[in-house]
């Protein structure tokens, strides 16, 4: 399930060869996080996700947590930054996305690849603990971003990780 | 009034995603990073940064939550 993926580092840029099934794979999942963040109707703002079902407000809040823990200064931490973060998310998927329709590996410099990871991590968010297929596309995303941060950084990979707690795919 | 970056143990990023976002952020040495990323799964939250003035801490904050951190400030008289 999900497709295979294989990067090479060179100098300062990552190539990722995708196989067709991992590009379908994120194709539909980051569609799906475009989906639940992507443009919204006109004049509508940041603040009105409220109005958003349950099971959608409990997945916007995680990604956009609230930086203080209530009052004015959490409204204003929102205001000037929540649209500002939504849509540089909504950005950097699109290009995602735009990358995986060209011919041959996909290429990363430093910043595609800050890019990726936050938008792979994001995307993770919107497959909840719900039925198994979804859980694998998560895992397979989660396995996706760590690939990506040790081949930037492989220097972590020397670090006793923690194995369980914070490596979970379901949020 | 000093404003704390507090970033969060959760149960969605991986330890070397954390860290690696600390990295790209705040430009931390990898040896930091890991050790501020283990300080918030050990104890539930490290706090990555303490600032004067109000904006720096709030941009910092922002980034961080771009890389999908639960990262928050705590203000200090």
């Amino acid at each position: 399930m999900t497709g295979d993926i294989e990067l090479f580092v060179d100098e300062e840029t990552v190539y990722l060869k995708l196989s067709e099934q991992a590009r379908q794979t994120l194709r539909e999942a980051v569609g799906w996080l475009l989906h639940y963040v992507g443009p919204w109707p006109e004049g509508q703002k940041f603040l009105e996700r409220l109005r958003y079902p349950g099971q959608r407000m409990s997945m916007l809040a995680r990604m956009f947590p609230q930086a203080y823990p209530y009052g004015p200064t959490a409204a204003e931490f929102h205001q000037r930054f929540g649209e500002l973060l939504r849509f540089n998310l909504v950005s950097a998927a699109q290009r995602l996305l735009a990358s995986l329709d060209g011919p041959g590996p996909v290429r990363c410099d430093l910043d595609a690849v800050d890019e990726w990871v936050m938008v792979l991590g994001q995307t993770r968010l919107v497959y909840g603990p719900r039925e198994r297929p979804a859980v694998e596309v998560a895992a397979w995303l989660t396995r996706v971003q760590q690939e990506l941060v040790l081949a930037v950084q492989p220097e972590l990979a020397t670090w006793s990780f923690p194995t369980t707690g914070t490596t979970s795919a379901t949020p | 009034m000093t404003w704390r970056v507090l970033v969060h143990n959760d149960a969605i990023n991986s330890f070397a995603t954390v860290a690696y976002a600390l990295v790209r952020v705040l430009s931390m040495p990898v040896e930091h990073a890991a050790a501020a990323a283990r300080q918030a799964y050990e104890s539930g939250v490290a706090e990555i940064g303490a600032y004067t003035e109000r904006e720096p801490a709030e941009a910092i904050t922002a980034r961080l939550q771009a890389f999908g951190l639960n990262a928050s400030i705590e203000v200090a008289a």
